[in-house]
């Protein structure tokens, strides 16, 4: 519950309909996409203007009231889950495309834009904004910039972080710094911009951002490949690379996936393959046919059992059903789907593949696994339900061995779903005492009443069970 | 106090949601308020939370509940297959039982479910009144006096003119042997408002070569009961439908009215859940079986070629209940595409809500009005100069956006089977028929 002085300040500054307390809406915003992980808020608030963003958080901070920032609530790292309360401070009004600059190719928004409608605003213009998580059409750019997400396009056209020129945000002591511009060369001074992005909201508000855009790609086109094996499927990843190529997309899909989506909208994979890649190419139509040509070639040698080539958009849009339907179907396989994002070098994807397969298996579970094979990125996912505490038990213990495991690869617990709650036991895994201590720092220096996000990213080392994998 | 009742939830179901908001950005009342409590998302959040017995029926919660305009968009969004408005209509039955449903609640409400729309006499004798009302300027007098709201007006005004006497025949033949035995489904508002739509539909079918009977004993399909969480109600109404199509004979009971259509074909689910006994289950699924909406039927039938002519810019405006509940999409497209001379222009977001969803516009006419706004502009950038419908209520919507938009005479609404009608009739389009072209 708010006190009554606080309630007074925030009314003051956002007017009536955009304060919410009703135990409704508290358990509305009491969840997220990430499963399992709930907590009321004391109130939810909706500014429409950075002033407004200014004042709640000057009253909050003066009140003590922590604040917990909020997109579209998208994330997977239970980053907007308000476990020990307070005020959750939702985006979804401040959601106007402000500029589109065709000359110096940038275009400037508010936090909560959704990350599809400035894609569709730049290809108005014929520009293009790259970073696409498979949540484009729901994320906003205030969570993509916190979370420094990434997305398909990532091996070629690189992470949220690549696209950031500049910020607004909302400081603690509620002041409003700018950081950044639409310069291509700028050294002046630190380079906060980088700081806020993945920051997870526990650094500032961001009010504002400037992105970059590039000229829309003037063709595109898809090879599908299914191999026999794993180590074939990875093979061939490692040699499109290494023969020069540099695809906007490189997903693949293990046997449990193909299974799953074979089983919920047949789309004609062959269910003994024990992997599917989809490797898209995109640029000038010669360019495109001749790194395909490449991309095929390379796959056979390597063994593909299955090839097909799309060069027009509905084709492709056909092969790339088969990975649009995976969340789906594997969605439908429990109540809830719990999906991570271990990352390892690109080189290492077979041994983590074949890591996953140990830790589910030791477990007695199952495990489908799907992602981005160009970077490594791995989405190990696994259906649970919540009321069987002993499954989500051994669940659990998949996982950490899947994270010790990534990071005996030399690889991460998170490519780009985030910290949060949700990983902040394993960050010390990751990082050593040293690099947590300078984070802290960081937080301390720019946060140090602990208002915003409180609670997230840091947290006591979660003891290792002891796994034979990572010993 | 958390209320008993919502134990009964489907707890299954709602456990099926996993969180992913790919339901967000097709939502109608999140688009128009950027609320998670007005989100499919959060409406599940809600429902989970009164089952777990932390949230209680209160009026708050159920205005919640009925801002929702279950246009069932967010079920074709889902990736997980979450059935909400099956776990919506549970929720509502246990607030129409606390008398907190809107439609029910009120006593003109629950006076027009029990005794009007069940009755086709009594509803066209009440359309009638209230088109001689609107001939004579009640509303906007009322407005004027202050006795009438002046959205209420604005609808009012928008009303279809009195549609005059039923001029529906029993049966419709075919030219040869009938590839086909339909029975034509009345319904009661399409029924009572645009009965001339009726008697197109009966006709376009019966050229594409079926028999078409206007089977006696059916009545309304229970749709708007069990939205407001009526459920007895509608099943009363259900078995009384069964047993006419049973009489005739019938291979097909086809509808022109997305919601009823919708309606129709959920019959096996609705006696399953309201408990009935294996047999009444029985004869409810093959009803749903063999339902089909006039777009389906239409497009399997009509002969290869051209459906028509017609010179005009089209823009069709899903029926919700068709798009996303039947899962009725390419077939009235596909209709459209084969008049010869029609220009259709798709329109953005056309499978969104236009707000009308039942009587959601009369429960909740202002939440009603922004969504109609937002539509009203897509229409608009299409440049089309008809909004074609498929149910009587995006019928009475469009209308009502006509006239809160000032378009009358540059842009008027028809019902899909009204201007394949014209088409094959070779009439021209002309603004003035207003929505009955059928008759004009
Ligand atoms: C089906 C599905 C697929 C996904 N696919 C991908 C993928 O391919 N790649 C990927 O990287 N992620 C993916 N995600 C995760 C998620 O969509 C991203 O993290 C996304 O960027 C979150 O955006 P959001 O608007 O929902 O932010 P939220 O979830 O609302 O917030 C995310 C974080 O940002 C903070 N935050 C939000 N707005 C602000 C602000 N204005 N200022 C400061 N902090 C703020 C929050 O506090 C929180 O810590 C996926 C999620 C789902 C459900
Ligand atoms: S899309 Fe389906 S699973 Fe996802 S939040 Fe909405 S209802 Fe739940
Ligand atoms: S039925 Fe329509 S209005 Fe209701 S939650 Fe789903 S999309 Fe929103």
């Amino acid at each position: 519950m708010l006190s009554d002085t606080l309630r007074r300040r925030l009314l003051d500054a956002l007017g009536d309909g955009a304060l919410l307390e009703s135990p409704e809406a508290l358990a509305a915003y009491a969840v997220a996409a990430t499963p399992l992980f709930a907590g009321a808020p004391a109130a939810v608030a909706l500014p429409t203007t950075t002033a407004q963003v200014v004042a709640i958080v000057r009253a909050c901070g003066e009140a003590g009231v922590g604040i917990v920032p909020r997109g579209s609530g998208t994330n997977l790292s239970a980053g907007t889950i308000p476990d020990r309360g307070g005020l959750v401070l939702c985006t979804a009004r401040m959601n106007r495309i402000l500029e589109i600059d065709a000359a110096n190719w940038t275009a400037e928004v508010e936090p909560g834009a959704v990350t599809a409608s400035l894609q569709a605003a730049a290809a108005a213009q014929g520009l293009y904004y790259p970073p696409d998580p498979g949540s484009q059409r729901i994320s906003t750019l205030g969570g993509n910039v916190a979370e420094n997400s990434g997305g398909m396009r990532c091996l070629k056209y690189g992470v949220t972080r690549d696209y950031v020129m500049g910020l607004e945000v909302v400081l603690a002591d509620g002041s409003v710094v700018q950081t950044g511009g639409k310069n291509v060369k700028d050294v002046a001074g630190y380079d906060l911009t980088r700081l806020f992005v993945g920051s997870e909201g526990t650094l500032g508000i961001v009010t504002r951002i400037l992105v970059r855009l590039v000229p829309a790609p003037q063709a595109r086109g898809t090879v599908l490949a299914c191999f026999a094996g794993m180590e074939e499927a990875a093979a061939a990843s490692a040699a499109v690379i290494a023969a020069h190529v540099i695809p906007a997309a490189l997903e693949f899909l293990d046997r449990a996936t193909i299974a799953a989506v074979e089983s919920y909208q047949p789309s004609g994979l062959p269910t003994d393959a024990a992997a599917v890649l989809l490797i898209e190419q995109d640029g000038h139509p010669a360019q495109v046919a001749d790194d395909l040509a490449t991309i095929a070639r390379v796959c056979r040698e390597a063994g593909a059992s299955d090839l097909r080539t799309a060069t027009d958009p509905a084709a492709a849009d056909r092969l790339w059903a088969a990975r649009r339907a995976a969340l789906p179907a594997l969605a439908r396989l429990g109540p809830v789907l719990i999906m991570e994002d271990a990352t390892v070098p690109r080189s290492r994807l077979a041994d983590m593949v074949r890591a996953i397969d140990a830790a589910a298996r030791g477990q007695g579970l199952r495990f489908a696994t799907f992602g981005h094979a160009g970077d490594g990125n791995l989405h190990p996912t696994c259906p649970g339900d919540a009321r069987d505490p002993a499954l989500m038990a051994r669940i659990d213990r998949a996982f950490e061995e899947i994270f010790a495991a990534a990071l005996a690869l030399g690889g991460t617990i998170t490519g780009e779903h985030g910290v949060g709650l949700a990983k902040a036991g394993y960050l010390p895994w990751r990082l050593s005492p040293e690099t947590m201590a300078a984070m802290r720092a960081v937080k301390r220096a720019l946060d140090p009443g602990d208002l915003f996000n409180p609670g997230k990213i840091f947290a006591a080392p979660r003891p290792r069970t002891g796994s034979a994998l990572h010993a | 106090m958390p209320d008993a009742g919502f134990s009964a939830l489907p707890y299954d179901e709602l456990l099926t949601c996993i969180r992913c908001g790919f339901c967000l950005p097709v939502c109608p009342t999140y688009a128009s308020t950027g609320l998670e409590t007005a989100s499919p998302r959060g409406r599940l959040a809600l429902m989970k939370a009164a089952a777990d017995g932390e949230l209680a029926a209160t009026p708050r919660f159920a205005r919640e509940m009925f801002f929702c305009l279950e246009c069932r968009a967010c079920e074709t969004a889902c990736p997980a297959g979450v059935p909400f408005a099956h776990i919506m209509e549970a929720t509502r039955e246990v607030l129409h039982e606390r008398g907190l449903s809107p439609a029910t609640a009120s006593p003109a409400g629950a006076f027009a479910m029990r005794h009007l729309l069940p009755n086709q006499r009594r509803l066209r004798r009440a359309v009638s009144l209230a088109a001689t009302a609107n001939r004579l300027r009640l509303p906007q007098l009322g407005r004027r006096l202050g006795m009438v709201p002046p959205i209420l007006a604005e609808q009012a005004a928008a009303l279809p003119p009195a549609p005059g006497p039923r001029r529906l025949l029993d049966r419709y033949a075919p030219a040869g042997a009938a590839k086909a035995r339909i029975a034509l489904f009345t319904g009661c508002v399409m029924d009572a408002m645009f009965p001339a739509t009726h008697d197109a539909t009966a006709r376009l079918l019966a050229r594409a070569g079926a028999e078409v009977t206007v089977i006696p004993g059916q009545t309304c399909c229970g749709a708007l009961h069990d939205h407001a969480g009526d459920r007895a109600g509608a099943v009363e109404l259900a078995k009384a439908n069964i047993a006419a199509l049973e009489a005739s004979g019938a291979d097909l009971l086809v509808h022109n009215a997305g919601g009823c259509g919708a309606m129709l074909k959920g019959y096996g689910r609705l006696f399953a859940d309201a408990g009935e006994g294996a047999a009444w289950q029985d004869r409810a699924a093959a009803l749903a079986a063999a339902s089909r909406d006039a777009s389906e039927a239409l497009a399997e039938l009509w002969p290869e070629g051209d459906i028509g002519q017609l010179d005009a810019d089209v823009t069709l405006q899903d029926s919700c209940h068709l798009v996303h509940a039947q899962k009725v999409r390419s077939a009235p497209r596909a209709l459209l595409g084969r008049v010869r001379g029609l220009r259709v222009r798709e329109m953005a977001g056309a499978d969104s809500c236009c707000g009308s969803a039942g009587i959601y516009n009369l429960t909740n006419p202002e939440d009603s009005a922004q969504v109609l706004d937002r539509k009203m502009g897509a229409v608009a950038d299409t440049g089309a100069n008809i909004v074609v419908t498929a149910n009587p209520g995006c019928l009475i919507q469009m209308r009502w956006g006509i006239v809160r938009h000032r378009l009358e005479g540059r842009l008027r609404a028809v019902h899909i089977m009204d201007l394949l009608d014209l088409a094959v009739r070779g009439e021209h389009a002309t603004p003035e028929a207003g929505g009955r072209t059928g008759q004009a």
